[in-house]
């Protein structure tokens, strides 16, 4: 994250003069996020990090473009730009479903939380594991919609500038994809707490 | 859409007014698939937030020397635009060559061509008025006079056969390098 980072604003101005090392000093700080991001969009590293490689490049060259505000807004506009055009590329090939096999990031490599025991642990990577692929089948606006709100915690008004739509757009968006992925998940009550399961 | 999703992802994410989230939770109570369903929407966004932050295969830092390389600048049509396009250029295309070819009526008759001089004179004559002198008014070789045809089809066949490129079929055949160039413009772009 961009914790580490001192002065954002004086890396971005010396990026904006074409300074190479600021900039990577700000690839450095949100490379982990943007990974993770195209990631969970894309379903598979490889694409994933040629769509964050494509948007680091395409952030320096269009910096000078950069008006303030949120830089990390901006940064995610230019990776989900990515992530879209690296989606239409895919739409050639065969789709994912549901079934498809673990990428490097599986999720069955996390390791439980100490307040849970393993099999309660071993219950949510499988749900999570669901919840990760399900959402690769989601409509791109959806899924990126999904993505950020849910998985990355960023706001209505954050995604509706990173996504560049409306409030009412996001609203929108994310509601039929959390009904989608829910109902998905109803359907298998296996994978459901107990509550659930009646 | 209906706008019962868009309550259960209101009420979870805590959008709604009061007096809306009192309706709902109202409602909530006597309805418990509607109880289930959200139960199940704030399962999912709880599980979707313990995803975890991936660690990148590698860094992307860019290499010290990309300032100083040349930005291509790349079009960012979407491919049906390229494809939309060679299908124009090559209605287009098919267009001037039918014009140029097959239609007869498109392209002057021989037996018409030698009624070509009689409207000739119409332009030495207003050259002559306008700014020939008299004296210098002597019939040159296009301003025959009307009575007299022209004594060899020469001048009017001479474009069949040495000028063979004419300007439609310039056009067309630009337009077919046109169409090809987007075709595989349009072949090699992503989406």
């Amino acid at each position: 994250m961009n914790g580490a980072i001192e002065d954002e604003a004086a890396l971005i101005r010396a990026a904006q003069r074409g300074d190479v090392a600021s900039f990577n000093q700000l690839v450095l700080a949100y490379q982990g996020q943007v990974y993770t991001i195209a990631y969970r969009i894309l379903g598979d590293a490889a694409a994933a990090a040629d769509a964050t490689q494509e948007a680091f490049l395409s952030a320096f060259t269009h910096l000078k473009d950069y008006r303030g505000g949120s830089f990390k807004s901006w940064l995610l506009r230019t990776v989900t730009n990515a992530c879209l055009d690296a989606l239409r590329y895919q739409k050639r090939r065969p789709s994912q479903s549901l079934e498809a096999e673990d990428d490097e990031h599986s999720l069955a490599d996390v390791l439980p939380s100490e307040e849970e025991g393993p099999e309660r642990a071993a219950e949510r990577r499988e749900l999570r594991c669901f919840i990760e692929r399900a959402a690769l089948t989601l409509p791109p606006d959806q899924r990126i919609t999904f993505v950020l709100s849910d998985v990355h915690g960023l706001s209505y008004q954050e995604i509706a500038q990173v996504m560049n739509v409306s409030l009412g757009t996001v609203k929108s968006r994310l509601s039929r994809a959390r009904a989608k992925l829910r109902d998905a998940l109803l359907a298998h009550p296996e994978l459901l707490p107990d509550e659930f399961r009646q | 859409m209906s706008s019962e999703e868009e309550l259960i992802s209101a009420y979870v994410d805590g959008q709604l007014s009061a007096a809306e989230q009192a309706a709902f939770e109202a409602r909530l109570a006597r309805d418990p698939e509607l109880r289930r369903r959200v139960l199940a929407t704030r399962l999912l966004i709880r599980e979707a937030r313990q995803l975890p932050m991936l660690t990148p295969p590698r860094n992307f830092i860019l290499p010290s020397d990309v300032a100083r390389r040349p930005v291509v600048a790349r079009p960012r049509f979407p491919r049906w635009a390229y494809q939309l396009g060679a299908l124009a250029a090559t209605v287009l295309c098919v267009v001037l060559i039918v014009w140029d070819f097959g239609l007869p009526s498109a392209r002057p008759a021989p037996a018409a061509q030698p009624a070509q001089p009689a409207a000739q004179p119409m332009l030495p004559e207003a050259l002559s008025q306008e700014r020939v002198a008299p004296a210098d008014a002597e019939p040159r070789a296009f301003a025959l006079p009307e009575s007299a045809p022209s004594p060899t089809p020469a001048t009017p066949s001479s474009p069949d056969v040495n000028g063979w490129v004419t300007l439609p079929r310039a056009l067309a055949f630009a337009l077919l390098i046109l169409a090809i160039a987007l075709a595989v413009m349009g072949w090699g772009k992503r989406g």
